[in-house]
């Protein structure tokens, strides 16, 4: 779990040839790798079972999410994910302002878009129980509240050690290895929109 | 007092409470209409006391101080409190800590996964007390299937971890000369999930046998949770299910963190082609785990999703079976299950390839035949056991037109396997073989997993297996790769490490007595079991007809003989622990990293970091590079290479 | 005794278990139907992979002996009392034999593909005109046929003519099964919601059993119904007594448990005898 990474690493006590930010980077690619492998499974369950185009998979008379809501909370993920990398390359060329306002933006677009979705889902037009569109829907919107859960909580850190300063043009170290956590978690309702949504179900 | 807390004591505790709070109440303020008067768990009661369990341990270990102090951006750890928290000074007390010592982990890893090993070695003898005779006498049939699924479900999980967990840990940092892995507390996460996710596991027969009535409670699946049937079974299957996601979530964690450590820890001057074999295998293993481990933890989610919340991946709405709207697909789940289900076995076995290799090498006291062979060997089943799943689909119906494909991709994979085998025979060619006890079960090895490799040939053909699949032919054939092929280099391997990691020695006369007590138990009641495979008795069944009785019998006479000799290396392991003879730096005169470090190992393993200048297998007496060796060598042994 | 001749040894010693082997599997492998190690061979399926089944034990006789006897001669051979004082040669490799072992390898799969793939191939032959078909329903824990040539005559016990082909259309309907008839070599899953296929001709009259080869539930184990495979006319009055409506429905074991005994010896007979609707 990403939360248990060091974000910065302690002085190499022996004069150790580790290198501390390549190994966060490595190792948070690793993580997102296996979760993109895990959404990937997540997403074979849809197409297997939209092939196969059972009565189950759309039942009649079952209603579409209101494709607004959906498209609006999706624009907020990936404009948070937008600031996130502009407050990183701000970093990097040496502006504390960028980072900070950056990710503080980010933040709260993330934390918006989680209660959209959280609220949003208390009003769906269908329960798990009706056919494997809805069942499907539901457990890719939820794997998508739990990526944003993990991903508040990374936010609201790196805003706060961001305030305090503790980063610069060359102690990055823990913010690219989040940023792929977080464009990761950007890129998720993009896909699971254009699946469920953009590409109509009942068709 | 403040020793206890933070610890796994304390962890235990609130863990308890938190189960308790989780399972009765919080679920009667979500409205699921589960009293809170009185033991009444119904599924999303028993999962929510899941979560409850979960957080309340990882708060008893302190696993959630780093996150927190690093959220409110505290100073960060010095040097002398990460010794601190790597258990520095705390004695014994670093055991039962959340503690972030490689070596502390390991051994903790050491330990469980024999706990399991033993708990899943009971649910054989129980199935091998059922079928001694026909007749299902000892147990009612669901319950059966209940012991079935959880003795290979148990079994599974034991021999994924057997080798990252404690010799991934242990050994494989000091092996590449590093002061630790590269995240120290995801690691000691990675073993504190497994805690809970096996306590969880094991609630499987205590609801589903003891607490919810009684024989159609339990889980009557089998390992394989085929999703239509897991959807439709007792009670038992959600804790299964639960348990089994957070080992998936902890292997997932240890696999991500030995891929970094193995990539960006190694030490000044150790090259990719200096690494030392078990070093390969597991990593190799490590990134199975990490691509393979997703798709079954789908698939156990939605199995959850399925029974609880009636969504409809599994469900198909036929006759009078419909619960959701159906919709589901059977063969999804096959697909899922067996997308992670055959990578799995290849993750099992690498390490041991690995481990095997690098034992022959040391007591056979010659340099490794074929380096770079071997490495291909490895590396080319790491790729193509993702291309093989569908061999299990031979007979489910699904795509017949790409049966085809399969049976050539699982053919093939005989040839990296067998790389491995020259590698091996190379090697012990013309050595002078040290018999110990770790080189006996290294070298048994080599029988066993040729016998599961070469009847593997017979199930990878389509119209072969039509008539083997589901049979007891398969269940002969896994065990002898599995038990004779991973679980005999594990033995190999806590004989060859155990002196490192404990600093005791283990009895090599108790050793001998168990190497032989394997052997014999092993073979002969899996030989027996290809035979009723090939009569054609099938797999998990309580009760058979007549004519496979007298190979039953066999079965399971010497199956008991399997397990009395592991009872022998459990009292050696532990009475040679307590009182073993002590062990040396080097008792092997092995010449990798680990042991050139001083037992017991030091906290940070190296006083200075290590920078190699050679691979590790370095044995031999020089022979001429290039130039046939003189007569008295032994002939035109040939060329060196490499 | 120097390389070369370590190595005649063990070629030798090779060979003569290999052709010792090979003699025997090639006695042995005709009998084993007649004593029971095999399934009985009761149709033309079964015929072909009993053929396939003894090719493929002929081909890793020698894979199997070479392996095992060079360990096992190194290990008697090179084998050091206690700890070595010196070390082997060092030897890290030999590019001829590792060529010469993955040309080998490469050269046996590639036949054991192509062999399997033919073999796959005939059987998949094309239905004949005269097909039987019979609809099989997996339910826990029993089988259900019908015969729609036959306006759709149903029964829990199979019977089926001699010499005419078979196809099954297999379905269930609740959790997956497997349709096995050990005798014929046929086994096909079945599948809720989808029908899988499979085809055979029966080849021997005789009585045999369906078997369920996917845990299904509670009482797999029990999941196991006779099979008759009769003459044509024998066949002919089985359809005409279903079609009067003859034939009783076995009880699954979910609700009549009474055929569920203990005894191995009556269970057997209960299952092939009286149990028989």
């Amino acid at each position: 779990m990403a939360t248990s990474i060091p974000a910065s690493g302690h002085a190499a006590p022996h004069g150790d040839s580790v290198d501390h930010d390549l190994k966060l980077r490595r190792g948070m690619l690793f993580y997102v790798l296996t979760d993109v492998i895990f959404v990937i499974f997540l997403l074979t369950t849809y197409v297997w079972l939209r092939a196969f185009h059972g009565d189950g998979w759309f039942p009649q008379g079952t209603k579409l999410p209101d494709q607004q809501t959906v498209y609006i909370l999706t624009g907020l993920c990936v404009l948070s994910g937008i600031f996130y990398f502009i407050g990183f390359m701000g970093i990097r060329n040496g502006s504390q302002a960028t980072l900070t306002i950056c990710m503080a933006v980010a933040t709260v677009l993330a934390i918006a878009a989680l209660s959209g979705q959280i609220r949003f889902m208390g009003h769906l037009p269908f329960t798990t129980g009706d056919g494997s569109y809805a069942s499907t829907y539901i457990m890719l919107s939820g794997y998508h509240i739990y990526h944003m859960l993990l991903g508040t909580f990374l936010g609201i850190g790196v805003t706060n050690r961001a305030l305090r300063g503790r980063y610069s043009s060359d102690r990055t170290s823990g913010l690219s290895a989040i940023g792929y956590y977080w464009y990761w978690m950007a890129l998720t309702p993009v896909l699971v929109t254009l699946m469920m949504l953009v590409l109509p179900p009942n068709s | 007092m403040r020793k206890l807390v933070p610890s796994y004591f304390a962890g235990a505790v609130l863990g308890a409470i938190g189960f308790f709070l989780g399972s009765q109440y919080v679920t009667h303020f979500i409205g699921a209409g589960n009293a809170p008067d009185g033991p009444n768990f119904d599924q999303q009661g028993l999962v929510i006391g899941f979560i409850g369990l979960l957080f309340g341990w990882l708060l008893g270990i302190g696993a959630f101080k780093y996150p927190f102090s690093w959220l409110l951006a505290m100073k960060d750890p010095d040097h002398e409190e990460e010794m601190r928290l790597a258990g520095k000074d705390a004695g014994v007390m670093r055991y039962f800590r959340f503690t972030t010592d490689h070596k502390v982990v390991g051994i903790q890893y050491l330990v469980v996964t024999m706990l399991m090993l033993a708990l899943g070695g009971l649910g054989a003898m129980l199935i091998r007390t059922e079928l001694i005779t026909p007749g299902a006498k000892a147990f009612p049939t669901g319950t059966y299937n209940t012991i079935v699924s959880m003795h290979g479900m148990l079994m599974i999980l034991t021999t994924i971890s057997f080798f990252i967990g404690p010799f991934g840990n242990f050994v494989v940092p000091i092996m590449i000369g590093a002061r630790d892995m590269a995240f120290p507390r995801l690691n000691a996460l990675s073993f504190a999930l497994l805690f809970p996710g096996l306590v969880i596991f094991m609630m499987t027969p205590i609801f589903g046998l003891i607490i919810m009535n009684g024989d159609g409670g339990g889980v009557q699946t089998g390992w394989t949770v085929y999703g239509t049937l897991a959807d439709q079974t007792g009670i038992g299957m959600t804790p299964l299910a639960a348990g089994v996601l957070l080992i998936g979530a902890s292997s997932i964690m240890g696999a991500v963190n030995l891929v970094t450590t193995v990539i960006t820890m190694r030490a000044p001057g150790m090259t990719w082609t200096r690494l030392p074999m078990t070093v390969w295998g597991i990593f190799g293993a490590a990134l199975l785990a990490a691509i393979g481990t997703g798709a079954f933890s789908a698939d156990l989610l939605l199995i959850l999703l399925d029974r609880i919340y009636k969504t409809s991946f599994f469900y198909v709405a036929t006759g009078g079976n419909a619960v959701g709207a159906g919709g589901g697909s059977s063969w999804l789940s096959q697909n899922l299950f067996w997308f992670f289900g055959h990578p799995e076995v290849y993750l099992i076995v690498l390490p041991a390839f690995g481990i095997v290799i690098d034992i022959l090498v040391v007591f056979g006291r010659k340099p490794l035949f074929g380096y770079k062979m071997a490495v291909l060997g490895i590396m080319g089943v790491v790729v193509l056991s993702f291309l093989v799943w569908a061999h299990h689909e031979f007979v489910s119906g699904w795509a017949p037109e790409i049966r085809p494909f399969y049976m050539a991709t699982t053919e093939m994979i005989s040839i990296p396997t067998g790389l491995v085998f020259l590698v091996v025979l190379g090697t012990l060619w013309r050595g002078r073989l040290w018999m110990t006890t770790a080189m006996l079960f290294a070298m048994s090895f080599i029988w066993n997993f040729l016998i599961g490799g070469l009847t593997g040939v017979f199930l990878s053909d389509v119209p072969a297996d039509v008539q083997l699949h589901g049979g007891m032919f398969v269940t002969a054939h896994f065990h002898y790769t599995i038990v004779g092929g991973a679980l005999m280099g594990f033995f190999a391997a806590v004989y060859f490490w155990f002196p490192k990691m404990t600093g005791r020695m283990l009895d090599e006369r108790l050793g001998k007595i168990h190497f032989w007590g394997t052997q014999i138990g092993f073979n002969v009641a899996f030989l027996a079991m290809f035979y009723v495979g090939l009569q054609g008795m099938p797999r998990r069944v309580a009760d058979y007809a007549p004519i496979f009785a007298p190979a039953n019998f066999v079965i399971s006479i010497f199956a008991f003989i399997l397990a009395a000799s592991i009872l022998v290396f459990f009292y050696n392991v532990i009475a040679s622990w307590v009182a073993g003879e002590k062990a040396v730096a080097n008792p092997w005169g092995a010449k990798s990293l680990e042991w050139l470090v001083p037992t017991p190992v030091p906290l940070e393993n190296f006083e200075e970091i290590p920078v190699v200048a050679s691979g590790p297998y370095d044995y031999g007496e020089p022979v001429d590079s290039g130039k046939p060796i003189p007569a008295a060598g032994g002939g035109s042994a040939g060329q060196v290479a490499g | 005794m120097n390389e070369p001749q370590h190595l005649r040894r063990a070629a030798l010693i090779w060979l003569v278990l290999t052709v010792v082997s090979l003699v025997a599997a090639w006695i042995i492998g005709p009998q084993l139907a007649s004593w029971g190690s095999i399934p009985p061979v009761a149709s033309n399926r079964a015929e072909d992979v009993d053929k396939l089944l003894g090719i493929f034990t002929l081909l890793s006789i020698p894979v199997f002996w070479l392996v095992v006897v060079f360990a096992g001669y190194a290990a008697f051979t090179f084998k050091s009392d206690g700890r070595p004082d010196r070390d082997g040669p060092g030897i890290r490799g030999h590019m001829p034999t590792q060529v010469t072992w993955v040309i080998v390898s490469v050269i046996l799969v590639s036949f054991l593909f192509g062999y399997g793939l033919y073999a796959y191939n005939s059987l998949q032959s094309a239905s004949a005109a005269n097909t039987l078909v019979v609809h099989v329903n997996g339910e826990q824990w029993l089988w259900n046929y019908s015969f729609p040539q036959y306006g759709n005559a149903s029964s829990t016990t199979l019977e089926l003519p001699v010499n005419r082909p078979v196809r099954f259309d297999i379905t269930s309907t609740d959790v997956q099964h497997s349709f096995w008839v050990p005798a014929m070599d046929v086994k096909q899953d079945a599948v809720p919601g989808v029908t899988t296929h499979i085809s055979a001709t029966p080849t021997q009259i005789g009585s045999y059993e369906v078997r369920c080869a996917e845990l299904c539930g509670v009482y797999h184990s029990y999941m196991e119904t006779p099979l008759l495979i009769v003459s044509e006319s024998d066949f002919e009055s089985y359809i005409a007594t279903l079609q009067s409506g003859g034939s009783a429905r076995i009880a699954s074991p979910a609700n009549a448990l009474a055929w569920m005994v203990p005894d191995a010896d009556s269970r057997a007979s209960s299952i092939r005898e009286g149990w028989v609707a």
